[in-house]
């Protein structure tokens, strides 16, 4: 097929290829063309007609180098690359449109593997007043009395106590994200999530939560929450795709939320052109021991979506793309540093 | 690639001066950082070295805005592909080892063919994808997205017009 597509049109010496401009009607027919001998079933005949539309004009040969041209990008991809390159393209451009239409990133995040990580992980709601404790590494769903859905992140820890006027959990480390569901008590109870700095109302669906030394971190997914300084301070609604810092004194300005922090639910790390060091920081979570960065590297940017089920694969990721290495001192100290 | 003498740089120095401050600042709202909106700042003015013809005198700050706008959206583009490349790459281990260059290669590749396919209808975009990357025949698309033989023909016709017209726009 392509032995046609680059066959026996004489590419044209008397205008400069740059230059002209063929007019949609004979783009159009270029197109046409390509169409037909791209087809399994060109015939010989077809053949020589194209050839009698490229000897005709000077400008039907232009378009039909363009045709080339553009066939050509597509054997720019190395062979061994073609069966993921176009499953590439369709997430990329499925995501596109997706963000085109603002719509949920969680579930486009995963991949099909990590989405399964979610399914098997649902575990059932058992205790009136439970405690939920995350090992470093591990991330974990629950499913909580009302229906509401928690994903609990590495090295967390909260309670879900459910009262007969309240629904509240209370974060002591970590960090969690909270789908909530519509409570069947009449009336609806209100959903409460506490941290040491303050507490914060659902009065929507999705959002997550994270407990910083001395400061708690809110970030609206979708609906909106109202934040109440535990120390007074004046109560704040924080909409969907805005997110806040806060300390038990008041609240930090809001900016909006980024694309990756939900990913982790997905047992994702998503860096969206992230700063080394704030890689290694987030990364640090999900492992054990010293993960340190030389500052010589620390602003290096990183863009890659990473499986958290394995950091030390994330590692030597980074060794390989990266101009770094990865010091071992120790079983469990780790620098990152200019290779 | 114009016939008209280049403006003198220093136009374009005095337009830098004069609105860089403010261009980055408008980058900086688009992206939400202050490393991508230097960056990009640079190269809008780097865009405008190669583009500019003639002398600008109206609404320079339109002008900027319109090659800074192209230039964010393939900004977003490229982070799209290479998090979709790298999502698939997660899941087919033995491919870890690819070098860095050929990766880049590989995703600049694959930008300017989703650039190039952006905005045409999904089925002729499948298509035009499973004949020139996976090499499928007509008749095995036709069965893979349930249309007939001769649609899958129109569909390569309308995405290479697509095409031909989007480098006849960007050359």
């Amino acid at each position: 097929m392509s032995s046609v597509l680059t066959g026996n049109c004489k590419m044209p010496d008397d205008v400069p290829l740059t230059k002209a401009k063929p007019d949609f009607k004979v783009l159009q027919q270029a197109a046409e063309w390509f169409a037909v001998l791209r087809s399994p079933s060109v015939s010989a005949s077809d053949v020589q007609q194209w050839r009698a539309w490229c000897d005709a004009d000077s400008m039907h040969r232009i378009a039909w180098a363009r045709v080339e041209e553009i066939s050509g990008r597509f054997e720019q991809v190395p062979e061994a690359d073609k069966p993921h390159t176009r499953a590439t393209l369709d997430i990329a451009a499925q995501r596109q449109r997706n963000r085109r239409r603002a719509l949920k990133m969680l579930t486009l995040l995963c991949t099909a593997g990590s989405a399964s990580w979610l399914a098997s992980q649902v575990m059932p709601w058992q205790a009136w007043n439970a405690s939920y404790r995350t090992a470093t590494g591990e991330r974990r769903q629950v499913q909580l009395a009302d229906g509401s859905n928690v994903w609990i992140n590495t090295a967390s820890a909260m309670d879900a106590e459910y009262g007969e006027s309240l629904r509240r959990i209370r974060l002591y480390a970590g960090e969690i994200l909270i789908e909530t569901a519509r409570d069947s008590n009449s009336p609806p109870r209100p959903f409460v999530v506490d941290t040491s700095q303050g507490r914060m109302r659902a009065l929507g669906t999705r959002f997550g939560v994270r407990q910083f030394d001395g400061a708690s971190h809110l970030a609206v997914y979708e609906g909106a929450v109202e934040v109440t300084p535990a120390e007074g301070g004046e109560a704040k609604v924080i909409h969907a795709n805005q997110q806040v810092s806060f300390t038990a004194q008041g609240i930090d300005e809001v900016s909006p939320t980024l694309y990756a922090q939900q990913a982790w639910t997905g047992g994702m790390l998503v860096a969206d052109n992230m700063r080394l060091e704030d890689l290694l920081a987030e990364l640090s979570r999900y492992r054990h021991g010293h993960l340190g960065c030389d500052p010589a590297v620390a602003d290096l940017r990183v863009v890659g979506a990473y499986s958290l089920k394995d950091p030390e694969r994330i590692l030597a990721a980074l060794e390989e793309t990266l101009p770094i290495r990865i010091r071992r001192t120790m079983s469990w100290w780790a620098v990152a540093e200019a290779r | 690639m114009s016939a008209t003498a280049p403006v003198p740089q220093q136009q374009v120095h005095a337009l830098y001066n004069d609105h860089q401050g403010w261009l980055q600042g408008w980058l900086r709202g688009k992206l939400g950082n202050a490393f991508d909106a230097a960056d990009l700042t640079h190269d809008t003015f780097e865009r405008l070295l190669q583009k500019l013809d003639r002398p600008l005198l109206r609404d320079p700050r339109a002008y900027l805005t319109t090659i800074a706008h192209g230039l964010v959206v393939n900004h977003w583009r490229r982070l799209e592909i290479e998090r979709a490349y790298l999502d698939l790459l997660a899941t087919i281990p033995e491919h870890m080892a690819q070098s860095p260059e050929d990766r880049a290669l590989l995703l600049e590749a694959l930008c300017e063919i989703d650039a190039m396919l952006d905005t045409l209808n999904p089925k002729a975009r499948t298509a035009f994808l499973m004949a020139q990357l996976d090499g499928l025949t007509y008749g095995a698309i036709a069965e893979h997205i349930g249309v007939s033989e001769r649609m899958v023909k129109k569909y390569m016709a309308q995405a290479m017009l697509h095409c031909l017209q989007f480098a006849g726009e960007h050359a």
